[in-house]
């Protein structure tokens, strides 16, 4: 829960060094860090990973209490079947997603300079399956759900280490993602910043809220409302819906320019998924 | 004498807002569905579609089909009303993020 020193140089490390590719997403970082540095002097920026459980001791023990026997579980077993499973050509997600496959949560996202776009995790998988002539996993669904599961945890204690390559379509989709995050939206007219950076360590009825700094670290997260596991997307979906917005679908180009952006902010922290969430 | 002015004023307004509205037609009901189905489909396609939008139209189309006009005038307006405001919030939004961003 509190700071560290060699882990703050570690993380300054990764700024001194993302701030040679670009210099204004580097700004970024170090504007978020400064942020909560100063918004929560006591508690470690390594430790935002845990959410609101960085946050709330009486929360965290509950949740850490859960975590001697985590629901998701049953999801990283199921998962690690899938991964075993031939595709349809007789290729493997090895095959696809390369050598370190389950290990590679920790390269995405990351721009695709072949398509002009991001690319996660999840897309992978199905274009994966595509090529191999399966058919694509629904985003929301328990498969890609539970080869995820599996995927994070196998990657767990990887850092994250998003890139924002020297191509301004790469850049231009960063600037959409934190522009999706710092823009109102929903009939309640917020923002995502307007609960995680106005509000962070606040509480929405019982609920503490989280910091941006570690969001992307711990996805799949078996969520108790939802009773299962699910993906970051369908998180920003119920983001959306909140504050009375429209959702936009899972893997859509905004959610994916806000998952590099996010994911980006969480450079040098450590993945923890799956993770269990209220 | 402001004051009695003004209040004449805000009467006359509700007075012919209720007449306006009392006067209410299927037509004018299925017009401001039109107008509040375009807006909200701009909305959408601006990815800020209002969540409470697509219920009012659903509800108005309902009240209108139960023979309820005025009750469906009523939330026709509301659908209009709710679908041009997200409009206006992408519009207003566009460039008023950048006010937020840390440092700026």
């Amino acid at each position: 829960m509190f700071v560290s020193g060699w882990r703050r140089l570690a993380l300054g490390g990764v700024v001194a060094l993302t701030a040679q590719v670009n210099a204004a997403p580097e700004d970024d970082l170090a504007a978020l860090r400064s942020f909560y540095e100063k918004r929560f002097p006591d508690i470690a920026l390594e430790a935002h990973i845990d959410g609101a459980y960085a946050l709330d001791e009486g929360k965290r023990e509950q949740w850490l209490e859960m975590e001697d026997f985590p629901p998701y579980e049953i999801a990283i077993d199921e998962g690690a079947e899938l991964f075993e499973e031939a595709l349809a050509d007789g290729s493997s997600y090895s095959d696809c997603l390369g050598d370190d496959a389950p290990v590679v949560k920790q390269n995405y996202p990351y721009f695709d300079e072949t398509t002009g776009q991001v690319m996660t995790l999840d897309l992978a998988i199905n274009n994966c399956r595509v090529a191999a002539g399966d058919e694509a996993w629904d985003y929301l669904g328990p498969e890609m759900a539970a080869l995820t599961a599996f995927i994070a945890y196998e990657s767990r204690d990887e850092e994250v280490a998003v890139e924002i390559p020297d191509d301004p379509r790469a850049l231009a989709a960063y600037e959409d993602g934190k522009a999706f995050y710092y823009t109102r939206r929903g009939q309640l007219n917020f923002a995502c910043s307007h609960c995680h950076m106005t509000m962070v360590g606040n509480k929405l009825r019982a609920e503490r809220l989280s910091a941006t700094l570690g969001h992307t670290t711990h996805w799949p997260v078996y969520r108790l409302k939802w009773k299962e596991t699910g993906p970051l997307h369908r998180r920003f979906m119920e983001c959306n819906s909140q504050v009375r917005g429209v959702p936009l679908e899972p893997q859509s180009v905004s959610y994916r320019n806000l998952e590099y952006f996010l994911s980006y902010q969480s450079n040098g922290l450590v993945l923890n998924g799956p993770a269990t969430r209220k | 004498m402001k004051h009695p002015l003004a209040l004449l004023g805000m009467v006359s307004a509700l007075t012919l807002s209720s007449m306006a509205w009392a006067g209410a037609s299927a037509d004018e009901v299925e017009d401001l569905l039109a107008r509040a189905a375009a807006a909200h489909e701009q909305a959408l396609a601006l990815e800020h579609g209002w969540a409470v939008t697509e219920p009012f139209m659903e509800q108005a189309r309902q009240a209108l089909a139960d023979g309820n006009v005025d009750a469906a005038h009523e939330l026709a307006q509301r659908a209009l009303l709710t679908a041009e405001k997200s409009v206006a919030q992408a519009q207003s939004e566009a460039e008023a993020w950048k006010g937020r961003v840390l440092g700026s």
